[in-house]
């Protein structure tokens, strides 16, 4: 067993898993989603991110945009609750908190395939 | 495995940051569930804790040594220790990533890979026909020095990079690119632009005959239409060499050298007006070189 792939195989699952608690309960129901959950999505997505630099195979390379695909849009989330919040001071309205979760639910996908990735390769190696 | 410079690039730089990024993540997320977390109090002594936005917001410009103060609150003195310790762990991290990136500049292996993109991209920029110099020894300089003064566009591939250094400093007529790699792996030949069609000539001139042998025959598979120069004294390279068809040109020095002793015991006046139409540098007309007359010994 290889601590390191321990390490990434975790980091990509947890990403994965955050992301899907973050994103379920009520579309647009401030209460069924904390922005804890947020915050720590985020930061495991970054951590992803930064495990899958520099694999040069193929692999790697879509490992890579994945995750990169899913950064962009948790912080996009992130940062259209910040401006709900304290820029405009609307408030997390259901509008907002819809726009919010369904970046979320992007970020989701690419968490998916990211862990399906993952999964099909070791299931290859295992042949 | 050798890939071209361009692709190594950014898989070293990639490599090498991984850590320190990683660093930085993780100082930042510890901070800011410590900001999150440690209780705050507003102007009317209501408990108010920092959010998220604001935690990163102060992150943003204390580990920056920006520091705009206290905001949105003035602190606790339970947040100003945080403080300390969030300032101080940022500012290491980020001087951690900042080494690592001039760590990075200095790398000898991340240099070689930019040396050689951009090589590549010269010898892709080049437009005229050009010659290619495997081996930059004493004979690889003066031969590219007499391509250079012919107006020929040279391409120097030498194993010592000390020797590919000297190609700068020294001026040339005409364009001289110079790749510090082994010319025995095809890859370089190719980088060397092996493949183009304006490839007017490859010419091995390195110390070992077998690599001159190497460089004759993968020169030979990549570009059938190119000219091969190579150097050889053993019959036995030179009948390998013989078999790799036409457009080749073998120089055995030391049989060039007795063909022009020969003429100069001989018929010495032939020697010079030979020498003179040849137009070698420093050749006159009235120079003509006797040799002494008699019984020569005739060593090697």
């Amino acid at each position: 067993m290889n601590l390191e792939k321990v390490i990434f195989g975790f980091f990509i699952v947890l990403a994965l898993t955050l992301n899907f608690g973050f994103f379920i309960g009520e579309f647009d129901n401030p209460a069924h989603h904390g922005i804890v959950e947020l915050f720590l999505v985020i930061v495991v997505n970054l951590i992803a991110t930064g495990l899958k630099l520099g694999d040069r195979s193929q692999i790697g390379a879509l490992l890579l945009a994945t995750s990169l695909v899913a950064d962009l849009q948790l912080i996009a989330a992130a940062i259209v609750w910040a401006i709900a919040v304290h820029v405009t001071e609307t408030g997390l309205a259901s509008g907002v908190m819809a726009s919010i979760v369904s970046l979320s639910g992007g970020a989701l996908i690419a968490n998916i395939i990211s862990a399906s990735i993952l999964v099909s390769e070791t299931v290859m190696l295992r042949r | 495995m050798q890939t071209p410079g361009s692709s190594r690039i950014t898989y070293i730089a990639l490599r090498y940051m991984r850590r320190p990024i990683l660093v930085l993540i993780t100082v930042y997320a510890v901070s800011m569930v410590g900001w999150i977390l440690i209780l705050g109090l507003d102007e009317e002594g209501n408990p108010q804790n920092l959010s998220f936005f604001h935690a990163f917001y102060f992150l943003t410009y204390t580990v920056t040594t920006t520091g705009f103060g206290e905001l949105p609150h003035a602190f606790t003195d339970a947040q100003r220790m945080w403080g300390i310790v969030s300032l101080y762990a940022g500012v290491i991290a980020w001087f951690y990533a900042l080494g690592s990136i001039i760590g990075l500049v200095q790398n000898p292996e991340y240099q070689r890979a930019i040396a050689e993109r951009r090589f590549t991209r010269h010898v892709a920029r080049i437009t005229g026909p050009f010659c290619i110099v495997c081996g930059y020894g004493n004979t690889g300089a003066l031969l590219t020095r007499g391509l250079s003064e012919a107006g020929m566009t040279v391409v120097v591939i030498d194993k010592n990079p000390e020797r590919i250094k000297t190609l700068q400093l020294r001026d040339y007529r005409t364009d001289i690119a110079g790749l510090p790699a082994d010319a025995r792996v095809p890859e370089h030949l190719i980088e060397a632009g092996l493949r183009k069609k304006n490839c007017h000539a490859v010419v091995a001139l390195t110390q070992d005959e077998e690599v001159n042998l190497k460089i004759s025959v993968a020169a030979r598979v990549l570009n059938p239409d190119a000219w091969i120069v190579t150097q050889s004294t053993s019959p036995a390279h030179e009948e390998t060499l013989a078999t790799l068809g036409e457009n080749l040109h073998i120089i055995d020095p030391f049989q060039t050298y007795a063909k022009y002793l020969e003429a100069t015991i001989a018929n010495p006046l032939i020697h010079t007006l030979n020498q003179w139409l040849a137009g070698t540098p420093g050749a006159t007309l009235d120079q003509v070189l006797r040799p002494p007359r008699g019984t020569w010994i005739v060593c090697g």
